[in-house]
């Protein structure tokens, strides 16, 4: 008989030789020559990760209990294999465009790499699963068991607890050594998948020299054995129809959710050719694996004595049989699978809690991001082992805790129908354009709820987690909130119950929300590049590195890949540009692609966060170039105030020059004035003192002389009078300040006055003829309310002025009233040469004189006229005329009107 | 004389290819629904409360074992021929030909895109030798 102890040295042989074959495909990687490691082969041996303990064990068990619905689980995944155009090309295409590491980095992606999904998904993955790796230790303990009762060791009592705790042990030792030799994930586990393609054959071939063993060693060939099926108590078709339609569905659905094989589906695909293969081969591995599930359930039934472990059948048989060395190896088949499962399982499990768990939160706690200091690639390498660690240990206590309890089957499925709440935000995610975050999170949410409440919590059997109370009356006491009959539907297997209304009420949310809700512009675009894969497989969103240095990325990609491979990542991408040396120009292509190489290591969202940090955010998302559209367009708002302003500016200029010309001009003017008035004063002032000396220094002057040149001072002295009147009167008038004595006259009684005093003052010396003024006719009788003084004041200067300056041979002036729009226009016409274009603007100006004039004067005349006019609310101009010129006295309407 | 132009017998290989593809997809369907018959099947509960078809008999489960298993063979081996064939074909037919076109442009260039339309990366030469022919 075997003894325990030479079972468990078999035992450690086997995992010895594991560790040496994974050794051994690690060394041949390193070197190289790995085709063979790359096969179609491997690649199907590795998907047999599938067929757990539970398949190898508990499918047995099932079949001795319910017949042939053992095979759903099976039929489902081979569904699923041959009909891989539809699901998993795209899925494996969408992994290798996107680096996609675990499947809630997929959703996470999908939905615009939120990391508060792959946060929920790691979560629902981790609850989920912790209960299916119980079950392989569960299965290695019992089944050591087995082996302990029947080599009657006696005095020593066989340890559940501590055998599986060191199987424990075992298997997180090997997951790390193996699983985290390396840091990304798309480079594959060769060690790992090579010892998984090994555990395959092993099981297969245990299951199969069992099967062949009760066929044909026990029953006596195939037709006698199904005789025997017949005559067996699950000889005949029993069958739940609906528990038979939902588990085929939920082994398929089970098959593309369970993060262990999405780990070996998708990330660990080497080439889509091998999916093509793996499409008939798996199905055929499976098939193997079932084929012999009810002969040996059937010969159990037969020969060991009722009440014996169905799930154990496997082993049990050939012991009884006395077949120790086919028991041994059976016994390596079921600790394969056992140790397979756990190990990929965690290893995809600690991807994820490492890279959507411990590394978020670690970066949060760093300030400076990606860009601190130290090796952020050992960070990670100690987050997955950690992570496998816990999760291992997770597994060992839900063992302990669950007393190993329940048949291997029913813990199967609990799981399953857990992963598969991610099946509508994956397929919905590869699928439909439409589907968004928010509906992905509250289709999980919800779906993950209803697991625990119908599921997962009810598993634990009534009066545990949930009351007795509750199962019978439902939650809070509302009736349609049974744990197993949700909505008062009663009747349902609670497995089909549970599969049917999570992903029912989770399919329904998520289309529902996902209708009513808006993508964000990431969702949209990551939504179009998973949804139209084959379309644009490589086109993944851009970069815009105008700021990313690509020193920085350097040192960030050394801290992640290893500064091996990011250098030599760098460097290619450099050669690709054309250039030498070690740094490539951050042109999008290469930051997309090396986002793409980080994500693998550290997930999509990670990566994203790290190269946006470095590269200042400045992603070309949708999102982005609609940030970019708002502050454009808060630019151009901007830039055209400032071009308001600026116009503004430029019309404040103008008038600054204006008025600097005006202010500059005044001061050539008062200039002009000084220079003037300073003459007009010296030269009577001249004359007086010369004549005044004349009649002091000279004794002997005739008395006609002395007359004469008093005369001549008297006049220049009545000439600076006049002119100190003048520039009096003007200053007066001009500040303003002067007083007006408005009085009732007629206006010819004014002009005729003013004519007489012009008249008075001409010179008589006789060098001209005398002015002709011909009267103002018939508008003359006006009478006027004004300052009469000040108003003959003015047309004596005009008539004055005519009289000066009039050269005609005959001097004529024609004065006429007319009347126009209420005003009172008195006009003087002379026939006199018409003043030069240029002085015209000046004649009203104060000491402007035009020149080559022999009439002297101050020129203060016509200003005088003009402030006069001004004050009196009417005005005075000149108007050229062909021959001659025109002077216009503007009377203000009221001032003649009120008179009439 | 019954001559079969080349470029007729290519565009029927293309056309094949399609459709072997069609019968791919078509394949998990026919699996579904055959599968599904053993839920048809009447249960032994059935005919004991008397709920079945009067002339309904248990069906035996060696016959139910062959079934399943049968049609597990069939969708084997029609998917492992489809497999076969369309992996032979892919280097013969006119999509064989741009895939291994397209194979040796990646290898060229490096890259993984979408290659350039055929028109403008071939020579010119065969179709003026063909003309001259």
């Amino acid at each position: 008989m075997a003894s325990l102890n030479l079972l468990l040295a078999v035992s450690f042989c086997y995992v010895v030789f594991l560790f040496g074959v994974a050794f051994a495909a690690e060394r041949a990687t390193a070197q190289g020559g790995t085709a063979w490691l790359r096969s179609p082969l491997v690649y199907t041996l590795s998907l047999s990760i599938y067929c757990t303990a539970w398949t190898f064990y508990g499918a047995v068990g099932y079949a001795a209990r319910s017949g042939m619905e053992f095979v759903t689980i099976y039929l489902g995944p081979s569904l699923v294999m041959i009909g891989w155009w539809w699901v998993l090309r795209k899925l494996v295409r969408i992994g290798k465009a996107q680096r996609v590491t675990s499947v809630a980095d997929l959703i996470s992606a999908r939905y615009g790499k939120s990391n508060m999904l792959a946060l929920i998904v790691t979560v629902m993955a981790v609850i989920g699963v912790t209960p299916y790796i119980a079950l392989q230790l569960q299965s290695v303990t019992v089944s050591l068991s087995i082996f302990a009762e029947a080599a009657e060791t006696g005095g020593r009592a066989f340890d559940d607890a501590s055998s599986g705790f060191w199987v424990a042990a075992g298997l997180a030792l090997f997951t790390v050594l193996f699983g985290t030799r390396n840091l990304n994930t798309n480079e594959r586990h060769d060690g790992v998948v090579i010892a998984v393609a090994v555990e395959a054959v092993v099981k297969l071939v245990a299951l199969l020299a069992v099967g062949i063993f009760v066929v044909w060693g026990i029953a006596g060939g195939v037709g006698p054995m199904l005789a025997r099926i017949d005559a067996s108590p699950i000889g005949t078709w029993e069958m739940d129809r609906s528990r038979w339609a939902a588990l085929t569905f939920l082994s398929a659905a089970a098959f593309l959710c369970l993060p262990r094989m999405f780990q070996v589906l998708v990330v660990e695909n080497d080439d889509e050719r091998h999916l093509q293969i793996a499409s008939w081969a798996f199905p055929v591995y499976l098939m193997l694996m079932s084929l012999f599930v009810v002969p040996i359930a059937v010969i159990g039934l037969d020969l060991l004595p009722a009440g014996s472990n169905p799930d154990l059948f496997v082993l049990s048989v050939p012991l009884a049989e006395g077949r120790t060395g086919l028991a041994m190896l059976s016994f390596l088949g079921g600790f394969s699978s056992a140790t397979s499962m756990v190990i990929v399982a965690t290893l995809a499990l600690s991807t994820m809690v490492s890279n959507h768990v411990v590394m978020p939160i670690y970066l949060g706690l760093q300030q400076g991001g990606a860009s601190v200091s130290g090796d952020v690639r050992q960070v990670v390498l100690m987050a997955r082992r950690l992570s496998i660690l816990i999760i291992i240990a997770f597994g060992y206590l839900y063992f302990r805790l669950s007393g190993g309890g329940g048949a291997l089957a029913a813990i199967g499925l609990i799981s399953f129908v857990g992963v598969a709440q991610f099946l509508p935000a994956m397929l919905g995610g590869i699928f439909w354009r439409g589907a968004t975050r928010t509906g992905a999170a509250a289709g999980l949410c919800v779906g993950f709820a209803l697991w625990l409440f119908t599921s997962l919590l009810p598993g634990f059997g009534a009066g545990v987690v949930l009351s007795a109370e509750v199962f019978e009356n439902g939650l809070w006491g509302i009736g349609w909130l049974r744990p197993e009959a949700m909505f008062a539907i009663k009747g349902l297997d609670p497995t089909v119950h549970a599969f049917f209304w999570s992903i029912l009420l989770n399919s329904i949310t998520f289309v529902v929300v996902s209708l009513v809700t808006f993508p964000t512009p990431m969702e949209r675009l990551q939504g179009a590049q998973f949804v139209n894969v084959f379309d644009h497989s490589w086109q993944a969103r851009g970069w815009s590195a105008s700021v990313a240095a690509s020193e920085d990325l350097m040192i960030m990609a050394q801290r992640i890949l290893g500064a091996r491979e990011a250098q030599a990542l760098f460097r290619g991408a450099a050669a690709g540009q054309g250039k030498t040396g070690h740094l490539p120009e951050p042109t999008p292509a290469f930051l997309e692609k090396l986002e793409r190489e980080l994500a693998a290591s550290v997930g999509t969202a990670t990566a994203h966060a790290m190269v946006a940090q470095l590269v200042g955010a400045a992603s070309i998302s949708v999102e982005d170039l609609l940030a970019v559209a708002d502050e454009s367009a808060q630019i151009l708002e901007y830039s055209s105030q400032l071009e308001a302003k600026s116009q503004e500016l430029s019309r404040t200029a103008a008038q600054l020059r204006d008025a600097n010309e005006k202010l500059t001009a005044l001061s050539v003017q008062k200039d002009a004035f000084l220079g003037q008035i300073s003459h007009e004063l010296r030269t009577p002032m001249t004359s007086i003192r010369a004549f005044s000396e004349i009649l002091r220094d000279t004794g002997d002057l005739s008395g006609s002389e002395q007359r004469h040149y008093a005369s001549i001072i008297h006049l220049e002295a009545i000439r600076l009078t006049r002119l100190l009147d003048d520039l009096l009167d003007l200053s007066v008038l001009e500040n303003g300040q002067v007083n007006l004595n408005f009085a009732t006259g007629p206006l010819d009684e004014v002009l005729a006055h003013a004519i007489t005093t012009a008249a008075a003052s001409q010179s008589s010396d006789g060098a001209r003829p005398p002015l002709q003024i011909t009267g103002p006719g018939d508008n003359g009788g006006a009478v006027l309310i004004t300052d009469l003084d000040r108003l003959r004041q003015v047309f004596i200067n005009l008539i004055t002025n005519a009289q000066k300056y009039n050269t005609a041979p005959t001097p004529q002036l024609d004065i006429s009233v007319v009347q126009s729009n209420g005003h009172l226009q008195v006009q003087f016409f002379d026939n006199g040469t018409p003043i030069a274009l240029d002085a015209r603007q000046i004649i009203f100006e104060k000491f402007a004189r035009i020149k080559n004039q022999s009439e002297a004067g101050a020129g203060l005349g016509l200003a005088i006229c003009r402030e006069i006019m001004t004050r009196l609310g009417g005005n005075i101009r000149y108007e050229p005329r062909a021959e001659g010129n025109l002077f216009i006295v503007e009377i203000p309407r009221q001032s003649a009107l009120a008179a009439q | 004389m019954d001559v079969v132009p080349p470029r007729v017998f290519l565009e029927r290989r293309s056309y094949r290819m399609r459709r072997v593809m069609d019968a791919q997809r078509l394949m998990p369907i026919l699996g579904i629904v055959l599968w599904l018959v053993p839920a048809l099947w009447p249960t032994q509960y059935e005919i004991s409360q008397g709920t079945a078809a009067p002339d309904a008999a248990p069906v035996a489960m060696s016959v139910a074992i062959l079934f399943v298993f049968a049609v597990w063979c069939v969708l084997i081996g029609l998917s492992a021929w489809v497999s076969w064939w369309l992996s032979r074909n892919r280097d013969a037919g006119e999509t064989g030909a741009l895939y291994r076109d397209a194979k040796r442009y990646w290898a060229e260039t490096g890259t993984t895109g979408p290659m350039p339309r055929a028109g403008s990366v071939r020579p010119p030469k065969r179709l003026s030798d063909e003309d001259a022919g």
